[in-house]
């Protein structure tokens, strides 16, 4: 890399401000990588701190406070352009997350994803597997298992036929192939869209919690209609009473009429200090700990899961409906 | 990731409108009471700020092409961003292209035009003299200098995974430094063989080989050259706009040295200067057949390239031509 034809800097890149060339050097590793943990950030920061200041800098040299003000640094600029670098901690094991997210989703930044429109709807039908068919008030899996996800790869009649103001949408959208949905999930996966837990379920990664927050919630929750007294809602997705980040692999309380939950890892500093017995904070119920949200409604509970009155055939597009 | 447009439980009469103003209404959330909608503000075409949000949406769809290494093509720019204020077009792209060096450290550079190879394309380029002399199409090239562009900040792209994504950032860098230093056209079999040496002519870490020059193909690094005006058939590999763009001279430069290491000849820096016509650019020459230095294009040469190698060396001399 020595050799360098062209060594006079750039006259609009102004390095002396607030905003340099070590910030735009940052953002450029986030373009790259779109999702990195806190550890991963500290070599990036200490190579372009290096390079920033001519002196070598370690990895060790980076401490949390320096990764948040570049973090900040960036985002003052990114805000304008609907950009934004988020954090949140993972459901399960609390490493810090940090992700390039778009606060909107329009029609060019779809194209980003690289997916072809059928794909798109492929996606968008294991989301709604994920958060309506998988995500009943008994059993809130709120991921997809392998062969769930190789089923939607065809466009279901059940789909098609509830499918309302997106009804044209819903009709245009082809199958795709076993080995297209197998290949659409690999890579959702791979770039940080997707986990495959060793079960095979593939639920929301923290990329996609993050990018998605907003929009999960205006799509899978209904508020209550004002007008009607009846009508309560339906909240699909719910926050941790302790972090207050989307859960959908956690605890919830054994009231299933309580919405109160919990993060595994939550509980924990949650019940901390509370003496005795532990107990729901919203309802005061007893917080049993094994009611789940997550893929552990199915590996966990036992077969004879109380009163759930649900099968495994629940989770096929037909029975699903008769929750609603 | 898509945009999850549908809600299906929310009463009837609400329903079309839900869809249109998904997005709208999510801009409003976040958008302060001056940064007005980008989609009603092309509607009243307004002159406050709208500037700003034109540029805004160029620069994200900048950043999703980029992503897809698709050329921003200035047809699709005019579509998909400016809409009915096409007219705008040299402002936006100015200031897009400011923020974009401002902010990111990068900017658009133009793609040179195709070269006009065979009898039959010169011809069918001497008819339409109404030809447009630029290509408008632009790529995203960083702008930082070359202290930044290290592998540990900027990293190949993750997609689908870093080790496929670094070995075909070696193999282009490496068939674009091949066809460069034989003087900016290579035989097909004179590839192949080259190929065959590395043990690359049928499979590689990427794909095989005939997918993986495809793809180089169709993402502009090289070019496939087909003539049979001299009665059989002869196939030409050139390098293609976006590989003079992203692999410039100071690339193939670094690579070469990276090759031959610390067992350099001392004029090593003259002979590729010589191979790849630097001195003669500017006085145009009849023969550049090159001395290449292949002969130690072992498997060594798969040395991954840093990062996905953007120089503006050859940008730099387009730039004045740009900003008329």
């Amino acid at each position: 890399m020595a050799y360098d034809p062209d060594p006079s800097p750039r006259p609009d890149l102004d390095d002396t401000g607030a905003y340099n060339n070590s910030h735009r050097a940052f953002l450029q590793a986030f373009l790259s990588h779109s999702v990195l943990t806190a550890d991963e950030i500290k070599p990036i920061l200490a190579a372009v701190l290096s390079a920033h200041e001519g002196r070598p800098m370690l990895e060790g040299d980076i401490t949390a406070p320096d990764i948040s003000q570049y973090v900040t640094a960036v985002n003052s600029r990114l805000s304008s352009l609907d950009l934004e670098i988020r954090s949140t901690r993972s459901q399960t094991d609390r490493t810090l997350i940090y992700a390039l997210v778009n606060t909107t989703s329009d029609p060019l930044t779809q194209l980003a994803t690289t997916r072809t429109p059928d794909e798109i709807s492929y996606v968008k039908r294991v989301l709604d597997a994920m958060f309506e068919t998988n995500n009943t008030r008994s059993r809130e899996i709120m991921a997809v298992s392998s062969v769930e996800a190789a089923n939607l790869a065809k466009v279901g009649r059940n789909r098609q036929s509830n499918a309302n103001e997106d009804g044209e949408e819903a009709s245009q959208a082809k199958n795709l192939s076993l080995n297209e949905a197998e290949k659409v999930l690999q890579e959702c996966v791979e770039e940080g869209w997707f986990l495959r837990s060793r079960a095979g379920y593939y639920s929301l990664a923290p990329r996609a919690l993050m990018e998605l927050r907003a929009l999960l919630k205006e799509t899978y929750n209904e508020p209550p209609d004002p007008e009607d007294a009846e009508d309560e809602g339906v909240t699909r997705i719910r926050d941790c009473e302790g972090c207050r980040e989307i859960v959908t692999v956690g605890q919830r309380c054994s009231d299933r009429e309580c919405g109160c939950r919990l993060h595994d890892h939550c509980t924990q500093q949650f019940f901390r200090n509370q003496t005795g017995e532990r107990k729901c904070p919203k309802c005061k119920e007893e917080w049993t700990g094994n009611s789940f949200v997550g893929e552990k409604v199915v590996t966990r509970t036992r077969p004879s899961g109380r009163g759930s009155g649900a099968g495994p055939s629940r989770r096929t597009d037909e029975t699903a409906d008769l929750e609603d | 990731m898509p945009p999850i447009s549908r809600k299906r439980r929310a009463p009837a009469n609400e329903e079309s409108e839900t869809t249109i103003s998904f997005t709208q209404q999510r801009n409003q959330q976040r958008a302060s009471p001056d940064d007005e909608d980008d989609s009603v503000e092309e509607e009243q075409g307004n002159g406050s700020g709208s500037l700003n949000q034109l540029s805004k949406g160029l620069v994200r769809y900048a950043l999703a092409c980029e992503y897809s290494r698709m050329p921003i093509k200035r047809q699709d720019i005019n579509q998909k961003v400016l809409g009915s204020h096409s007219r705008a077009f040299k402002h936006v792209f100015a200031a897009a292209n400011a923020q974009l060096v401002e902010t990111f450290g990068m900017e658009m550079v133009e793609l040179p035009n195709r070269e006009k190879v065979t009898v039959r394309q010169k011809r069918a380029a001497a008819a339409s003299e109404s030809q447009a002399k630029t290509s408008n199409q632009w790529v995203l090239t960083n702008a930082l200098p070359p202290k930044y562009r290290v592998p540990e900040i900027i990293a190949p792209p993750r997609i689908p995974t870093l080790e496929v994504e670094s070995a075909y950032v070696g193999l282009y860098t490496l068939i674009v430094a091949l066809i460069s230093l034989s003087g900016g056209s290579l035989p097909e079999n004179k590839l192949e063989r080259y190929l065959k040496r590395m043990n690359a002519d049928q499979s590689t870490p990427v794909d095989r080989t005939d997918k993986l020059l495809a793809r180089m193909i169709k993402e502009g690094y090289i070019v496939k050259i087909k003539d049979s005006s001299a009665g059989e058939e002869i196939v030409d590999y050139m390098v293609g706009p976006r590989g003079k763009v992203e692999v410039g001279d100071d690339a193939i430069m670094g690579f070469v040295k990276t090759v031959y290491g610390d067992g350099a000849m001392e004029d090593l820096e003259q002979r590729v200067e010589r191979s790849l016509g630097i001195a003669e650019r500017r006085v145009p020459s009849q023969t550049q057949r090159a001395v290449n230095g292949n002969g130690e294009a072992g498997p060594s040469t798969q040395t991954r390239r840093p990062g996905r190698p953007r120089r503006r060396s050859r940008s730099e001399q387009e730039r004045g031509e740009e900003s008329e």
